[in-house]
């Protein structure tokens, strides 16, 4: 039949004519039966769309992330994300402009810095505790000089008369 | 002519004077009047070579005074001593007001006034020796010996000087004076009493000044071998310190399990012994030691107790040393200066990361 309103079919049933177009497809439905077939086929087809949710197969998690990381000129490419059993989530395409092809190495930097940030202050966290009080010689043994068994050792060498009061001190000793 | 070489002529002239002058003077021990002309270091040497044998051959007793002076302290000790050949001097210290106990135990020594062969030689080395004409010491007739510093005149010239007794060659007197010619150190007998007859085996006569001449190690005392070997072991052996102490005995000792080694140096006036340790010190105060910086800058305080005789305590090169000297305090100085001294450890929040840092790369050096 000639005179068939074509595209205009889907427009009505998407309820996207206005009121004239939709008016003059209706008349022309009365008389035309390809096109009222053609209508008909149209609303179950959306209709099956609208609730095939749960009958739609889930595509495997490998199929999903070569989906995602298609890349495409002037797409963002979406981080994969593991999909859940149930309806299909409609995924967010923003077109990529100006601000998003920026963000991009600005966002890379921030995470190099605040990683870098991270380990020195670890490190000269690690640095403070480890380097507590100084403590001289490590594995030595500490030992006591003032014994007073250096005094008569001296004296055996020498020719002089000692004085007790060295002698003294080290009996006390030395406090650590 | 090299000073042990006009030592041992000394000596030999000593025996010959000895022979010369007849038995009396050699049983008796007396020492004989120098010739008008023997007057110079000749005389000096046998004078000195006498009282390095006196002690070995005279029983005696008596009481002595040692003062020291520092630039800032003076110090003074009084000691009664009985001293026999055969067993060596016990020497027990009188109480005095700033020590009212008297000492535990007396102790043995060697002779206050021996003089040791081996520092007798070292004193003909390192100083022109002369006689310096008689006075009475002691309630006796006395030599008096000088040591002068050579190339030095006028005050400064004097290191030490001598008085021996002229009937028994015992010292009856010693001075000390620093490079600046002031009195450092004074020991002096202010009652004697000796014995008349000589220990028999000493054959106490002038005769016996040829023994010094056998300058054989004492006994005990480390070999050079062993001390190149400990050397090798990293430990500090200088063969002198400030060039004039030299290093005349070394052995090796044992306190409370420990090993130390002990060196003793002298110039023939003064002794230094110093001690060494394998260890490190604590890092709390020394009760009754003063902290003093001495050494290159960045080094770790000494601990200082200047009494007789002065001590001095540090740390350096994974050891511990300790050092006893009568020597003038530049001397001491100079010596403590010149051995090993462990840095002092930094404080603060930076020296504090750097130790950190450091610990972190020891331990992630995969080659450390």
């Amino acid at each position: 039949m000639t005179g068939c309103p074509g595209d205009l079919l889907s427009g009505l049933v998407d309820g996207e004519l206005d009121h004239a177009s939709r008016e003059r497809v209706l008349s022309h439905l009365l008389a035309c039966t390809p096109c009222r077939a053609e209508v008909d086929a149209l609303r179950a087809l959306k209709t099956r769309l609208s609730w095939a949710g749960a009958e739609t197969p889930v595509p495997t998690d490998a199929l999903t992330a070569r989906l995602l990381g298609l890349v495409v000129p002037g797409v963002e490419p979406v981080q994969p994300m593991r999909l859940a059993t149930g309806p299909v989530r409609p995924v967010s395409v923003r077109p990529a402009g100006r601000s998003a092809a920026t963000a991009r190495p600005r966002r890379r930097a921030r995470l190099r810095r605040r990683t870098v940030g991270g380990l020195v202050a670890l490190g000269i966290g690690a640095a403070f505790v480890l380097g507590g009080p100084a403590s001289p010689g490590g594995a030595q043994v500490p030992i006591d000089p003032t014994t007073d068994q250096f005094v008569a050792d001296y004296v055996d060498a020498t020719v002089e008369v000692p004085s007790p009061q060295p002698v003294t001190a080290a009996v006390v000793g030395i406090s650590r | 002519m090299s000073r042990l070489r006009l030592l041992v002529l000394v000596a030999g002239a000593g025996t010959l004077l000895a022979g010369m002058q007849g038995g009396a003077a050699a049983r008796t021990g007396t020492v004989p009047d120098p010739p008008a002309s023997g007057i110079g270091e000749t005389r000096a040497l046998e004078l000195l070579s006498v009282a390095a044998q006196a002690g070995r051959t005279r029983t005696y007793r008596g009481t002595q005074y040692v003062s020291t002076w520092r630039a800032d302290t003076a110090s003074s000790d009084v000691a009664d001593i009985r001293h026999t050949p055969a067993t060596g001097s016990v020497v027990q210290v009188r109480p005095t007001a700033d020590r009212t106990e008297p000492a535990d135990d007396a102790q043995s020594v060697t002779s206050a006034t021996d003089l040791d062969v081996r520092l007798l030689q070292l004193l003909a080395d390192h100083y022109q020796l002369q006689q310096a004409g008689n006075e009475r010491c002691t309630g006796r007739t006395a030599h008096v010996v000088e040591a002068l510093r050579p190339g030095v005149d006028g005050p400064a010239a004097v290191a030490g000087r001598f008085w021996v007794d002229a009937a028994s060659g015992l010292v009856l007197r010693r001075e000390v004076f620093d490079t600046g010619g002031r009195l450092v150190r004074s020991s002096a007998f202010t009652d004697l009493t000796i014995d008349p007859a000589p220990h028999a085996a000493g054959s106490a006569s002038p005769a016996g000044a040829s023994s010094p001449v056998a300058l054989a190690a004492a006994p005990g005392a480390l070999p050079t071998d062993a001390l190149d070997a400990l050397r090798r072991d990293g430990w500090q052996i200088p063969a002198d310190l400030t060039g004039d102490l030299q290093l005349f005995d070394a052995r090796v000792r044992s306190h409370d399990g420990r090993q130390v080694l002990h060196l003793s140096y002298s110039d023939g006036l003064s002794t230094l012994s110093l001690f060494a340790q394998r260890g490190r010190l604590g890092s709390g105060p020394m009760h009754g030691f003063a902290k003093q910086k001495v050494g290159s800058a960045g080094s770790a305080p000494v601990w200082v107790r200047t009494a007789n005789p002065e001590r001095v305590v540090w740390g350096g090169g994974g050891q511990v040393f300790t050092l006893l000297s009568d020597a003038p305090p530049e001397s001491v100085r100079a010596a403590v200066t010149a051995l090993p001294h462990d840095r002092a450890p930094r404080t603060g929040l930076l020296a504090r990361l750097q130790r950190g840092l450091a610990r972190l790369g020891s331990w992630l050096n995969p080659f450390g």
